[in-house]
């Protein structure tokens, strides 16, 4: 028996899960969650030796030695751990500044690649921009940075701007006042790579990564994510210093949690049969990251759950009660002061829903910023044909309902074609991530498993001839006696077919001729499998942008209605 | 289970911070003031890069030649940096009193002027531990009334409640208001609170913040408590008890903003008279029959309870979400069944 231990660590919780390997098969043995905050620093050991013993209390597998300390493979005595992982996801962003020669050619690229690591952009500084060095260097003065992350220019171009950044760098690294080390990243030219070393003399808090850019100019920003991973500890090492107790105990790196989930949508995009993305949604309380990986990229967002005048006019505007900017305002006012905080009332529990739809939609907006080819627009949603859509977190996961999560990520993606929407209810995406480069075979298995809880298939049906009344009729082959039964959606519609304990049923799309099924072209149609799911086959015949009434009351009671479509 | 201190002989450790190192102003056991100084840091008002290659129109290696300053000199506004000899001699003189702070490829970087960064203690007590070179913790035993949501400022003043102040007919003199911490018993209206603040009190203390106030109080250059966050609520009945033992005495509001390690709570404190015990005959509070609690969220914002039973079935509430619950007997013998989550334990 082998045994697999991946631990995640937020502000107030401990979660781990362990896997064991069994004559070449691999299993969830036993999960564990335990309350702790993090900046209780004595309160960590106790805590994590707590769970530890809670899992071997569970599974009865010793997992401490007598000295209470983690048994890892090889132990004398015990199986021990053959990998562990770790991953962090506490709120707290870790600072960064950007400093690029262009736009469009380097700051642009560096959005991209701090967006994996839970980086908030304090400053960017362009290059080409008519700042003298003086003012660049008041600028970085100005802000309290965990990180600078340098990229630009081509091997053979023109170096003086980024030679003046790199002297910045280094006088911001040893003159200016900060509250924790900054770490300095260097993607940029590689001819000025060592140059860059020896002038900043930061010691290990210089990290290097090859330039972003091939010299075909293409982008490649995963040559950085090493560099970018061992910046990510040091900081959280000095912001969090009881950390490394931790981090010793399970002899391996802290990872963001966004990194393992990144790792595991790109793996997942992989290995899919067709062209289809990978959307991961997770809402945890602390905050709002999506994944979205096709064939060719991994982008990312995450945000904390801050709570602004637009966040709460959009969590207005989605919600299924017809409250006041005022109600909603103070109801996610005091969530943020108790997160915890259960909604007993129809109104708040309708308010958490809507919040939990806008903060989707910030989200998507904030990611469409940072990758600008992605096709998603605010009001008529996500273009790109994404299946599976993965849902975690405890927004969806601790609180509500299947078809209460089906309905916060249809209406806050408003994803278009063919999806299935799985939940992934015990963050095995997160942990599974970190243990991926050590067990991929572990991944595969697990995956292979169907450890999500499926709990739709959606089709969402697209029409923009308002003529048309019936958007898409539908034929469902049941596979126990081949016998038929007919439906059709129509405008503004949002059905659902109990597929419940049918195993796969058949089911031929037939959309009217201005209707986009997501078949590749408007009026396509053709026969698709339907796998057994929570909630059966929804058909989203809605339409995009989704059509609301102006007056108040009517738009709540449309919320309220398509909710009850789903399931009451 | 979120617990909130209200009650007598409360002792507090509130560490004081600088967001970077600087240098200490207090030793360990060394008693200080409301407002006096623990750490300072000292960094250039600012930074100039003078590139000396192009005002004198040289390469840098001649640039280098003309320099006539070392790394690290310290220079006076006026002083010559650089000299270009000719038949008209050039020269470059600094902008301001500072430093030289590096020397590369003909260019200068001076650090100008000094700037200081101070933290103060926002209340009188004793500083038992120092926290690198950042600050100092800083402890104080006496009546505590933990808050909610606090704006970011310190105050300290005589508490008077602002309903004690209305009675007067003739108006609210200037003189009561002024420079003291007015508390109001009732949810305040944005109409009371600007009355409020003509009059120039060093901090209010309010029960609930509503929506529409937070932008008025967030900004305001006095210390703002909301002792129960936000809505229209009045104020809980435990904490008027322990703000009526304050009226008229010298209390310290702490609504500061944590620059270092944990988020902290905001907090009314009044010193206690006599020395404070150890804690050590002082029980933590659980959550069991008889315990003290203050519900959070609607229906019941605020009402204080006794625990009467922790029933093992789960309830499930309008919502339709399902929760543990406890039994609490509440003000009027009422009743009522709360969500575990939506009591907040009151350490007193």
């Amino acid at each position: 028996m082998s045994l697999f231990l991946s631990l995640n660590l937020s502000s107030n919780e401990i979660h781990s899960l362990l896997f064991e390997r069994q004559a070449g098969l691999y299993a969830l043995r036993a999960q564990n969650k335990t309350a702790f905050e993090l900046d209780d620093a004595e309160r960590l050991m106790p805590a994590f030796r707590a769970q530890m013993q809670a899992l071997e209390a569970e599974t009865g597998i010793k997992m401490l030695d007598d000295d209470g300390h983690l048994a890892h493979e090889g132990h004398a005595d015990l199986t021990g751990m053959s990998v562990v992982g770790f991953s962090f996801s506490a709120s707290r962003p870790v600072r960064v500044g950007l400093v690029g020669i262009s736009e469009a050619y380097s700051l642009s690229s560096l959005r991209r690649l701090v967006s994996l690591f839970d980086a908030e952009v304090v400053l960017e500084t362009r290059l080409q921009d008519p700042l003298s060095q003086s003012q660049q260097l008041e600028a970085l003065r100005a802000v309290d940075l965990d990180m600078l992350v340098i990229a630009g220019g081509s091997e053979e171009g023109a170096s003086r701007a980024l030679r003046n950044a790199i002297e910045n760098a280094r006088l911001f690294y040893h003159l200016m006042p900060k509250s924790i080390q900054p770490q300095i990243v260097y993607a940029g030219n590689q001819v000025l790579a060592d140059y860059a070393r020896l002038e900043i003399e930061a010691g290990d808090d210089f990290h290097l990564a090859p330039n972003l850019h091939h010299n075909t100019g293409e982008e490649d920003l995963s040559v950085a994510w090493k560099a970018m991973l061992r910046a990510y500890q040091r900081v959280r090492l000095q912001q969090y210093p009881h950390l490394r107790l931790l981090q010793a105990e399970l002899k391996t790196a802290l990872l963001p949690a966004s990194f393992a989930m990144g790792r595991l949508a790109r793996f997942i995009a992989r290995l899919s049969a067709t062209d289809k993305a990978v959307l991961l949604a997770d809402l945890s309380d602390e905050k709002t990251s999506l994944l979205f990986a096709n064939k060719n990229e991994l982008m990312a967002i995450s945000q904390a759950n801050t709570i602004d005048e637009a966040l709460i006019q959009s969590t207005q505007a989605y919600c299924s009660q017809n409250l006041t900017t005022a109600e909603v305002g103070e109801f996610l006012l005091n969530q943020s002061l108790n997160p915890h905080q259960l909604s007993v009332t129809i109104s708040d529990f309708a308010i958490e829903q809507a919040w939990a739809r806008a903060r989707l939609w910030r989200a998507l907006g904030a990611m469409k910023a940072i990758y600008p080819h992605l096709k998603y627009d605010g009001e008529t949603g996500l273009h790109e044909a994404c299946d599976p859509i993965i849902l975690s977190g405890s927004a969806f996961s601790d609180k509500l309902k299947a078809h209460q999560s089906l309905a916060v990520a249809l209406d806050g993606i408003l994803p278009h074609g063919i999806s299935t929407i799985a939940m992934d209810d015990n963050h095995l995406l997160r942990a599974l991530g970190t243990l991926a480069d050590k067990e991929p075979l572990l991944v595969v298995q697990m995956l292979e498993l169907d450890s999500f809880r499926n709990l739709a298939s959606v089709v969402s049906v697209d029409n923009q001839n308002y003529e048309d009344h019936a958007l898409l009729d539908l034929e469902l082959v049941l596979p126990e006696d081949d016998t038929r039964q007919y439906f059709q959606a129509g405008r503004n519609q949002l059905c659902k077919i109990d597929t419940r304990g049918i195993e796969s049923m058949r089911v031929y799309l037939a959309p009217g001729r201005f209707s986009d099924v997501g078949m590749g072209m408007v009026g396509l149609g053709g026969w698709i499998s339907v796998p057994d799911t929570e909630l059966g086959l929804i058909i989203d015949a809605r339409g995009r942008p989704l059509v609301l009434p102006e007056n108040p009351e009517a738009r709540a009671k449309s919320w309220r209605n398509w909710l009850w479509d789903l399931g009451g | 289970m979120k617990r909130v201190i209200i009650g007598e002989n409360q002792t507090i450790n509130r560490p004081v911070c600088l967001p970077t190192h600087g240098n200490l102003k207090v030793r360990v056991g060394e008693m200080v003031e409301f407002g006096s100084l623990i750490a300072e840091s000292s960094q250039p008002e600012r930074f100039e890069v003078i590139d000396i290659p192009s005002h004198f129109n040289l390469s840098p290696e001649q640039a280098e030649g003309t320099i006539k300053r070392l790394l690290g000199d310290v220079i006076a506004k006026g002083d010559v940096l650089a000299q270009k000899d000719g038949f008209i001699t050039q020269l470059f003189r600094s902008p301001g009193d500072g430093k030289v702070v590096s020397l590369r490829d003909g260019r200068i970087t001076l650090a100008i002027g000094l700037e200081k960064e101070q933290v103060f203690a926002p209340m009188p007590g004793v500083v038992v531990e120092l926290i690198g070179t950042r600050g100092a913790m800083i402890s104080l035993t006496g009546t505590v009334v933990e808050g909610a949501w606090g704006n970011g400022k310190v105050a300290q003043g005589e508490l008077v409640f602002w309903e004690d102040l209305e009675t007067n007919l003739l108006g609210v003199p200037g003189e009561m208001v002024k420079d003291k911490l007015i508390a109001f018993k009732k949810f305040a209206t944005a109409g009371q609170i600007r009355r409020v603040l003509r009059l120039k009190p060093a901090g209010l203390i309010l029960p609930s913040v509503s929506y529409k106030q937070l932008n008025l109080v967030s900004e305001l250059d006095i210390a703002v408590i909301s002792l129960l966050g936000f809505g229209e609520t009045n104020m809980d009945t435990t904490s008027m008890a322990m703000l009526e033992t304050m009226a008229g005495k010298t209390v310290c509001l702490l609504a500061e903003e944590s620059t270092w390690g944990p988020k902290l709570s905001p907090l009314l404190i009044l010193p206690a008279d006599k020395p404070a015990d150890l804690g050590l005959t002082r029980q933590t509070a659980r959550l069991e029959a008889g315990a003290k609690v203050r519900l959070m969220g609607k229906p019941y914002m605020g009402m204080v309870g006794t625990v009467k039973a922790l029933p093992k079935q789960p309830a499930v509430f309008a919502s339709g979400l399902q929760s543990p619950v406890v039994e609490l007997l509440c003000e009027g013998d009422q009743v009522i069944n709360a969500s575990i989550h939506n009591v907040e334990l009151i350490q007193s």
